[in-house]
């Protein structure tokens, strides 16, 4: 219901609605889309993107689903357009060494009680994990990223990937099996 | 299982996400196989220890950037609208691909020879041919490098 009266607030042009749906919800776009891309400048950018649609579309929204759901799906898709168009960019314009899985730009969050060799390894685990699950197919990864990172349960995951929820449930499935060997090779390069 | 299922199997053993009697197969295989072991405790150290609860923050600015976006959409009619976003959406850096594609391109054309460079060349040699023929040249074996008549005379024994 409460969804709902914020819906129709925004569909009336109340700024303040708008606000309020972008202010309990950023955290969430931001997160996944920075999950998906490994780069805090990229999530933001398409963060700015999903709330944008996200403000055109609200007319056509059903209320078929959850607004978090809605928006979750569309994180998702602008955060894989957003990595195929760069791929294409890279190739395109002949840089092959660009990282495509953003570690490169791994920014880890400010810790600072945490003694200097701890924020070492806290590095080289975070960037060792999302070099492991950049490496992913798009799919497992997508599946991976949010169950693992958003705690979304495999009905939810089904209905922002548009597929069964027996699909998420292989597709989570065959996503760790391929991440213990790459995090396992990964580790040995260290 | 094989050691590679057991391995395979892991994450899945750290999330608790197996069945009771493959979860307890494999703590027994790990009680028993050290390499298996060990593996355990790499991707135990990896897998549990990075902080995937926590949440990132983006700029406080966002918001002001895309109020701006959202103001300028509603002061922008929908075709011109439209429009950017498709100009927007081509890749502005195919330069050097096509400088590479168009350089193969150039290459392959100056590389192939012409068919009509190659009959240009027989057409004069024929016509000195029967220039030779015509002003009795071919009795004069020897002449001077140089003149008219040797050079013809060459080209003749060259066509025999």
């Amino acid at each position: 219901m409460q969804e709902q009266d914020l819906i129709e607030r925004i569909r009336t042009g109340d700024p303040r609605a708008f606000k309020e749906l972008y202010e309990s919800s950023v955290t969430m776009v931001y997160n996944v889309c920075f999950r998906m891309l490994g780069d805090p400048h990229d999530a933001e950018d398409v963060t700015q993107e999903v709330f944008f649609e996200a403000y055109k579309s609200l007319k056509r929204f059903r209320f078929e689903s959850k607004l978090s759901t809605w928006l979750y799906r569309i994180a998702v898709n602008r955060s894989l357009n957003h990595q195929r168009k760069r791929k294409l960019e890279r190739w395109l314009s002949l840089d092959f060494n660009a990282s495509e899985d953003g570690t490169d730009n791994l920014d880890v969050p400010d810790a600072s009680e945490e003694s200097p060799n701890g924020m070492m390894e806290k590095k080289d685990t975070e960037r060792i994990v999302q070099e492991a699950i950049g490496k992913l197919p798009e799919r497992q990864r997508t599946a991976l990223l949010l169950h693992r990172y958003e705690d979304l349960s495999y009905q939810e995951i089904a209905k922002i990937m548009d597929v069964s929820v027996a699909s998420v449930e292989s597709l989570l499935h065959r996503a760790k099996q391929t991440l213990a060997k790459n995090l396992l090779s990964l580790n040995k390069e260290l | 299982m094989t050691h590679t299922e057991i391995q395979q199997q892991l994450l899945r053993y750290l999330d608790g996400d197996l069945p009771d009697e493959t979860m307890q197969q494999i703590r027994e295989h790990l009680s028993a196989c050290p390499i298996c072991a060990e593996r355990h405790t790499v991707l135990a150290s990896l897998w549990l220890s990075e902080s995937r609860l926590e949440k990132r923050k983006p700029s406080p600015f966002l918001w002001t950037r895309l109020q701006a976006r959202i103001k300028e959409y509603e002061q922008t009619p929908a075709f011109v609208w439209d429009l950017r976003r498709t100009v927007q959406g081509i890749p502005l850096r195919p330069f050097p691909a096509l400088a590479v594609l168009a350089a193969i391109v150039l290459g392959i054309y100056i590389g192939t020879p012409r068919e009509s460079q190659n009959y240009g060349h027989r057409q004069l040699a024929s016509q000195s041919s029967a220039a030779v023929e015509e002003l009795g040249l071919d009795q004069f074996d020897v002449l001077p490098p140089g003149a008219l008549g040797s050079t013809l005379v060459r080209i003749s024994n060259t066509q025999k």
